[in-house]
């Protein structure tokens, strides 16, 4: 079977961990064996952590890119011989990694990505946080698909993201992106590391075709090595991995298949988390460092018998629009605490019909309760 | 003792170049006066006993059409 | 039919390179090469990117094949050989692949040495987008984006994996055929990063315009023009020519 109960391969417990080592301990965990990385702040410290685990296990291979386009591309091809890999970036290598992201989402190749997003455009401010990336990630590559992006907001969780990121790419055989920021990567926090965690790798059959044009699930992947002279590909291709540049109809079905192996398991891969959303008139809705914010503004807004819930998105993409227009069909007004200029807020706009007001926070300091507070109360 | 070869063109993969015609030091080849089906001016080793078995054509071929094979008994029979 | 022939996926025949086209020639040459070495096709892992170069192995050969992004073919590479070292890892790009968008990649890959095997189909410029040139393009070369005559000068690409590090640098044209299949067996078979630069034919672009619409006076231009590196006494002997041989 696929899933698997395994023991960690590190000391389980309680320890203090900084954002950027949670998140390659939770990689580790689940099976990641191959990491290809180009320095950049805030994401360097996951190199350093990622060697440390190869190194004391005796497992696994690290390896330096030339550059972000070279490390992703490293690890599509290690993916390629069933080791579960990774990279990790910010803005400015994410930039670069855009091209061959389109690669390993067209081949279906898992792998997973860790975004640690600093303030942008461009060089931007390298040691600062945001949630600038927000659409980037969704985005990134030219051509229709889908893809998974998992929103930690605490150093637990990007422990427990890196795990599920692993087990939502080869479970539907799709990079898989960690979105993370300066704030929870640099961040310590005290991290419970479990005894065994559940763990998904990918349905190897050597005897399959290596894509698929069914509409509804992913495909077993056969890899390098099986003796089967595999044809792998980010041109349009048959099941088969035969190129076929000129017709649309394979086209359509191979982008089909793409989006409906997402698309209809929604409910397994959406996840968020939610507070008093039955009674409440005003919701907080936000994501990562700023729904901790959020969090605390609602405690605080609540405990002036306001009647205010608080919707976090642990999974930001694909985003489930029908649950959420179902759960927020009693809600008045949505408040929403972002590091941006309301690139969720944009989402919800588009999908709900209530007022959405944003809370924005550009690139210097993550945005505080307080300002929440007011903007709220200026707004009920 | 004059070694003899067979010459096979794969007429569905030639796509006419004739490089083969043009590098053979023998001249073994002729081209046809007429198109084939496929539009092309087919291929033909007309001078086959001239064949020296160099593999130049066979090797030089971009479309994998020619295949220059040593008759094993001819040998002997000469 | 001749044993390299297990190496070729003729089910995609004919091939989709222009009549004449020299990326047939390195095709065989491959093939032949890995049949000579007896490699085992289950753990020989072609890699390949963009361009005309990028269907010499992907569908060509019969042996597992990536075929990439456009320059990033030995990135991908890395990444294969890297997770599986016991795999024989042979990228194929082209010039424009290799040299320009994938330049950078070439040179990291011959600073580390790691035992990846390269062969850069050589055509002097981008064949399949309509003959614009390339960092191997001539000075002087008329192509498509140099009408009048290209005023840059192009990389010694052999020279410049060398000097980078690698363990083996060869330089053939198509028109040396066994000493091009002897280089590619001598890459595959050295350890560390191996290339070979093997010099084809574009009669459609890089030939109409500059040399010889004609396949096979391109190679005969080709056989003619060059000079073996053994044979160099001056470099008034290399002006202007191809200089082929062990680097």
């Amino acid at each position: 079977m696929p899933w698997n109960r395994i023991k960690v391969p590190i000391k389980s417990g309680r320890f203090l961990l900084q954002g950027d080592e949670a998140v390659a301990d939770g990689a580790f965990c689940a099976g990641m064996r191959f990491y290809a990385g180009y320095p950049i702040t805030p994401a360097s410290e996951i190199i350093t952590r990622v060697q440390d685990r190869f190194e004391e296990s005796n497992e696994g291979v690290y390896f330096q890119g030339e550059d972000e386009i070279a490390s992703i591309a490293a690890c599509i091809g290690a993916s390629w011989t069933g080791t579960k890999a990774m990279t990790a970036t910010s803005g400015p290598g994410f930039d670069l990694m855009v091209e061959n992201l389109g690669y390993a989402i067209f081949t279906e190749t898992p792998m997973v990505i860790v975004d640690v997003q600093r303030a942008g455009p461009s060089t931007g401010q390298a040691a600062r946080p945001s949630q600038g990336d927000y659409h980037q990630v969704r985005y990134a590559t030219h051509g229709d698909y889908e893809i998974i992006v998992l929103s930690p907001w605490s150093c637990q969780e990007l422990f427990e993201f890196g795990v599920r990121a692993f087990n939502l790419s080869e479970r539907y055989r799709v990079p898989t992106i960690v979105l993370t920021d300066e704030a929870i990567a640099h961040l310590r926090e005290p991290v419970e590391i479990p005894e065994e965690i559940d763990v998904f790798d990918r349905e190897h059959d050597p005897e399959a075709p290596p894509f698929s044009f069914d509409e509804v699930d992913a495909s077993p992947m056969p890899l390098l090595g099986d003796g089967k002279a595999l044809l792998v590909t980010g041109s349009t291709h048959t099941e088969w991995g035969k190129r076929v540049t000129q017709d649309p109809e394979v086209h359509r079905k191979i982008v089909k298949h793409l989006i409906g192996k997402i698309s209809n398991h929604i409910s397994d891969i959406f996840e968020t988390h939610e507070e008093f959303i039955e009674d409440a008139d005003f919701v907080i809705a936000s994501y990562g460092i700023s729904a901790r914010s959020g969090f605390e503004a609602m405690n605080r807004l609540r405990k002036k018998r306001i009647k205010i819930g608080f919707f976090r998105l642990k999974v930001i993409w694909p985003i489930w629009e029908k649950y959420i227009i179902q759960r927020f069909s009693n809600v008045k007004k949505v408040f929403v605490p972002e590091m941006n200029m309301g690139h969720l807020s944009s989402e919800l706009k588009r999908i709900l019909n209530c007022e959405i007001i944003p809370v924005t926070e550009l690139g210097t300091n993550v945005i505080l309760p307080e300002e929440i507070v007011k903007v709220v109360e200026e707004n009920l | 003792m004059k070694k003899r070869f067979d010459i096979e063109i794969n007429h569905d993969w030639c796509k006419a170049c004739y490089i083969c015609v043009k590098v053979c030091p023998r001249s073994v080849f002729d081209i046809a006066e007429k198109e084939s089906h496929r539009g092309f001016k087919e291929v033909t080793p007309a001078r086959i006993d001239d064949c020296i078995g160099c593999l130049m054509c066979e090797n030089l071929c971009p479309d994998f059409a020619i295949e220059v094979e040593e008759i094993e008994n001819a040998v002997e029979q000469n | 039919m001749k044993t390299y022939m297990e190496w070729i996926r003729t089910e995609f025949f004919p091939t989709a390179f222009c009549p004449g086209c020299g990326h047939g020639i390195i095709l065989r040459a491959i093939a032949k090469a890995c049949d000579e070495l007896e490699l085992d096709r289950d753990n020989v892992v072609f890699v390949s990117g963009i361009g005309c170069s990028g269907w010499i192995p992907s569908p060509y050969i019969k042996a597992d094949s990536i075929h990439t992004t456009h320059g990033r073919a030995i990135a991908f590479a890395t990444g294969v050989k890297l997770a599986r070292p016991d795999f024989t890892v042979i990228v194929v790009g082209g010039d424009g692949d290799l040299a320009s968008i994938g330049g950078n990649h070439l040179i990291h890959a011959a600073r580390r040495n790691i035992d990846i095997t390269c062969i850069m189909a050589d055509n002097n410029n981008y064949g399949m987008t309509g003959g614009q040139y390339s960092p191997t393009t001539p000075k002087g070369s008329k192509t498509s984006t140099s009408r009048k005559g290209l005023s840059e000068a192009p990389f010694d690409v052999a020279k410049l994996v060398k000097s980078a590090g690698a363990s083996f640098v060869a330089r053939y044209t198509v028109a040396h055929f066994p000493q091009l299949v002897n280089s590619i067996k001598k890459a595959i078979s050295t350890e560390g990063f191996s290339f070979v630069q093997a010099i084809s034919t574009c009669p459609t672009h890089f030939g109409r315009r500059n040399v010889t619409q004609d396949p096979y006076e391109f190679i005969d231009y080709l056989k003619r023009n060059s000079v073996n590196i053994k044979n160099i006494t001056s470099s008034a002997e290399s002006m202007g020519k191809i200089i082929i041989g062990e680097f």
